[in-house]
């Protein structure tokens, strides 16, 4: 790199300047220095510790590969329970409501999964922690429950439904797995 | 327009987005009296979430519907007051916090650690200080949210997703699996149809997506590429809102304020 450019991206970057901005607003600001050091500290152990420990944000969603699959599962509401071909169009739903019913059924299916019913438990017992509440998974049973309390509370007219894991392929639905079944079937045609 | 009717229009244009988000969230079923009585009770790793269990808050606020609903009409009614005192940092103060709340409290009864509410706790910051502190601060919530960009940008780069070339196709297949079967003929559907029949199209999208997000390390040096960053945010979010359906475009959006932001010259 020719020394003018380098002289362009110090320049540009001024890292003397911002050193000296510092010093300053340490001097002229210090609670606020104090606020802006805490904050900045927080965010740092969070990244260092890889998840997260505050409600700043930890973004690494869509970072690890992602191979091809036979069928791509989403767990949606089945419309009346027991049946697995009645599929509730949660896209029907009044604005967002959609995350609402996709998230919830997910949610239950991780967590009734993990260890103590919270997900994040490993990561808890990496920082030296551990979860070891014995109500969560006892909550868990009125799911179903609720879930259709919620659908009728948002205005999805639902007399029974359960959440049962469909696996798509091109548009289509091809297997189904009610939630305390490990055994995946294929959908009659 | 002198200093302060310069902060208090983007102050008035924050607080306003900020109110008709949560009017938009109770319209779609996402406000606490709609889930307070969950079966969940997320805590993850995050000690913010503990603290709140622990301290018995939610026992209060979401001990029933009424309790619920009232905090929710309190949140809203404190950004129409944050709005029509805008000279008082007070209110504002307040809002966020009822905010941080609701947010706090959203995710432990949706069992979830979502963002939907992050950026717009990052763009109210800068209003909770004094007019001496306030570019500073705005500096401060810019540099936040570089970070946060590119933190993902970086967190792509080494897991290693852009180097399987069909691996954002299967991303595509698999956040729509249920969309592309109800609403197969949307010009969503459509668009995203093509790009996982054409897997190269589809890298092209992520790789521009990662490289965009880590371009945000400039704005944690330099204020000079700010226009571009903001322009960059807005472009995110609208491929995000498009190709994946997330819910965050509004909260990630309201951030370019931060990178369009400019003292007026009479306060230097």
């Amino acid at each position: 790199m020719k020394k003018g450019n380098l002289q362009a991206v110090s320049n540009t970057f001024m890292f003397k300047k911002r050193l000296h901005e510092i010093k300053v607003l340490r001097k002229a600001h210090p609670s606020f220095f104090l606020f802006a050091a805490i904050i900045l500290i927080l965010y740092f152990a969070q990244f260092a510790a890889r998840t997260e420990i505050t409600p700043l944000g930890y973004f690494a969603l869509y970072s690890d590969p992602m191979k091809a699959q036979e069928t791509y599962k989403q767990i949606l509401p089945a419309c009346p329970a027991g049946s697995a071909t009645g599929i509730a169009n949660i896209y029907k739903a009044r604005g967002q409501g959609f995350l609402m019913l996709e998230i919830l059924p997910t949610r239950y299916d991780i967590l009734l999964k993990s260890d103590h019913c919270n997900q994040m438990n490993h990561r808890l017992q990496r920082l030296g922690f551990h979860d070891t509440n014995k109500t969560d998974c006892d909550e868990l049973t009125r799911f179903r429950e609720w879930f259709n309390v919620y659908m009728d509370r948002i205005g999805i007219d639902s007399e029974s439904c359960e959440p049962v894991e469909f696996g798509f392929r091109d548009g289509e639905v091809k297997t189904f797995r009610l939630l305390n079944s490990t055994s995946e079937n294929e959908l009659p045609k | 327009m002198n200093y302060r009717s310069n902060i208090f229009f983007w102050k008035r244009l924050v607080l306003s987005v900020i109110a008709l988000a949560l009017m938009y969230f109770w319209y779609s079923g996402m406000m606490l009296h709609h889930i307070f009585d969950s079966p969940f009770y997320y805590k993850g790793a995050d000690v913010t979430y503990w603290l709140m269990h622990w301290s018995g808050l939610p026992k209060l606020v979401l001990h029933n519907q009424f309790n619920a609903m009232a905090f929710d009409v309190l949140l809203i009614f404190s950004f129409i007051v944050s709005i029509a005192f805008i000279d008082k940092r007070g209110f504002t103060v307040l809002s966020g916090i009822l905010l941080l709340f609701y947010q706090l409290q959203f995710n432990y009864k949706l069992g979830y650690h979502t963002h939907h509410l992050f950026g717009f706790h990052f763009a109210l910051l800068p209003f909770y200080f004094k007019d001496t502190v306030f570019p500073h601060a705005v500096r401060l919530a810019g540099m936040l949210t570089c970070l946060s960009y590119a933190f993902a940008g970086f967190s792509k780069l080494f897991h290693g997703a852009w180097m399987v070339w069909d691996s954002f196709t299967n991303v595509l297949q698999n956040q729509h699996a249920a969309y592309l079967y109800f609403e197969p003929d949307t010009f969503r559907s459509q668009t995203v149809m093509w790009l996982i029949g054409h897997p190269w199209a589809g890298y092209g999208f992520f790789l521009c997506g990662m490289l965009l997000q880590i371009s945000f390390v400039t704005g944690l040096l330099t204020t000079r590429f700010h226009k571009w960053l903001a322009c960059f945010i807005v472009l995110f979010h609208l491929m995000d809102w498009w190709l994946m359906n997330l819910g965050v475009f509004m909260g990630m959006v309201t951030l370019v304020w931060l990178f369009v932001y400019k003292p007026l010259k009479e306060a230097a």
